[in-house]
């Protein structure tokens, strides 16, 4: 429960930087994206089915910040989870370069539902393509800092778990 | 089978939500827009010193030239000055003109100005959100203009903040005309910041440059208000019935900061007499 939240946290913190900062970010018809990433990173570690969960609320939350047809982003995330999950077995995603395929791969998942379903199906070729690659591209940097801000929260609930414990 | 379930189970939460959203909006809406808000205010804090920083940069580039310019403004307004006169001569025989032909005047706007807040979150979707919100007035529909000519239309409002659908989206469509000529045409978006204009038949002469303002037939955008100019004309194949015309907006779409919105109570009609 407690890491489904910290997803929410982490999601909302890298979508209102994303809308926040907007255009900076953003080159033709694709951007810098946080989120396919974080619920890869998710995905690979929490299993079904409060994970989905998560990925649903973070579909929610994404939806309040575009004009995308509603349900759009919690069909696409919960697909990438689903997927992520069925084919967890049979990955290996240490390395970076595998980090990078499994991104890109799971991104065209993500990028045609929203694409196909926005009635914006004619910028899958070149844009939707280019922004699975740039996801991928990124994904080690985005393990990176989720790893990172993971350990980071958890460190700080096992201080706080102590001083509890010495305090009773 | 556990995986079928669960798949179920998803599948059945997105029903649900979808649903709520579209057939119980008033359900759904107080926690909606109490989001949007949060998330407002908090978008307006972070693009805030992104907006001040550019606007810094800006004024230190525009002190560069600031001389020249200073030559070249002081020309342009006596020029100005000379065609406010006229303008004013015209503005005057205009009304007399009206009242004597019985038409109505124009329904009163009152002008909001907003800063920009926030983009959409998909790049392919021109939408962006302003810091003024149904507490000022602001309902879905009204114009959102910026110094030069319109930005596009408020399309959802929270009590603090708007969202805004751009001239560039692709579901964006105007009702426009052709200054020079009067030829009607839609003005549609096409994606990173550019408009095309649909529905102009072969025999209708455009040229580049031409001035594209609306026509008000829309019943949101008053007639005579700037869109753009006419980038580039081609006839297409022998089998389109309409010309392609790219228009560029009058407003730089992807840079946009500030806004005005036209607050009104009643639609925006041309007059038919």
């Amino acid at each position: 429960m407690k890491k489904a939240l910290v997803v929410i946290f982490l999601g909302y913190v890298l979508l209102l930087i994303e809308t926040a900062l907007g255009f900076p970010f953003q080159l033709g018809q694709i951007r810098l994206d946080g989120l396919v990433p974080l619920i890869a990173w998710y995905g690979l570690q929490h299993s079904l089915p409060g994970g989905i969960l998560a990925v649903l609320g973070l579909g929610i939350l994404s939806e309040q910040m575009s004009a995308m047809p509603a349900g759009l982003y919690a069909l696409a995330y919960a697909g990438e989870y689903l997927m992520i999950r069925y084919i967890l077995n049979h990955i290996v995603c240490a390395a970076v370069w595998q980090q990078i395929m499994l991104i890109s791969f799971l991104s065209i998942e993500v990028v045609a539902v929203l694409l196909i379903g926005s009635g914006a199906a004619e910028l899958l070729w070149p844009w939707g393509f280019a922004q699975a690659l740039l996801n991928g591209v990124f994904a080690p940097f985005w393990f990176f800092v989720f790893d990172k801000a993971n350990s980071v929260i958890s460190s700080e609930d096992m201080r706080l778990g102590v001083k509890e414990h010495s305090e009773v | 089978m556990t995986a079928y379930l669960v798949l179920a189970v998803v599948v059945f939460l997105i029903f649900v939500v979808v649903g709520l959203r579209l057939g119980s909006p008033a359900v759904v809406s107080p926690v909606k827009y109490f989001f949007v808000d949060l998330t407002g205010y908090l978008q307006k804090g972070l693009s805030g010193p992104s907006r001040w920083g550019g606007k810094l940069w800006r004024s230190y580039l525009a002190l560069q030239d600031v001389e020249l310019e200073n030559k070249a403004l002081r020309q342009e307004v006596v020029q100005l000055q000379k065609e406010i006169g006229r303008y004013r001569e015209a503005l005057i025989a205009n009304a007399r003109y009206k009242r004597l032909l019985g038409m109505k005047e124009d329904a009163g706007a009152t002008v909001i100005t907003a800063n920009v807040v926030g983009v959409d979150l998909a790049p392919w979707l021109a939408t962006i959100t302003v810091d003024q919100g149904r507490k000022d007035g602001i309902k879905p529909g009204m114009v959102v203009m910026s110094g030069a000519g319109i930005v596009g239309q408020t399309m959802e409002t929270s009590f603090h903040f708007s969202k805004v659908l751009l001239l560039s989206d692709y579901n964006s469509a105007v009702a426009a005309l052709i200054q020079r000529n009067r030829a009607r045409g839609i003005i549609k978006g096409a994606g990173e910041g550019r408009c095309y204009l649909a529905y102009v038949e072969k025999v209708v002469d455009v040229e580049v440059g031409d001035r594209i303002i609306t026509s008000g037939t829309d019943r949101i955008f008053p007639k005579g208000l700037l869109i753009g100019k006419v980038s580039s004309v081609t006839e297409g194949s022998i089998s389109d019935l309409f010309q392609e015309i790219t228009v560029t907006p009058a407003v730089d779409l992807k840079r946009v900061e500030e806004v005005v919105v036209l607050v009104t109570n009643q639609p925006f009609v041309e007059s038919h007499h």
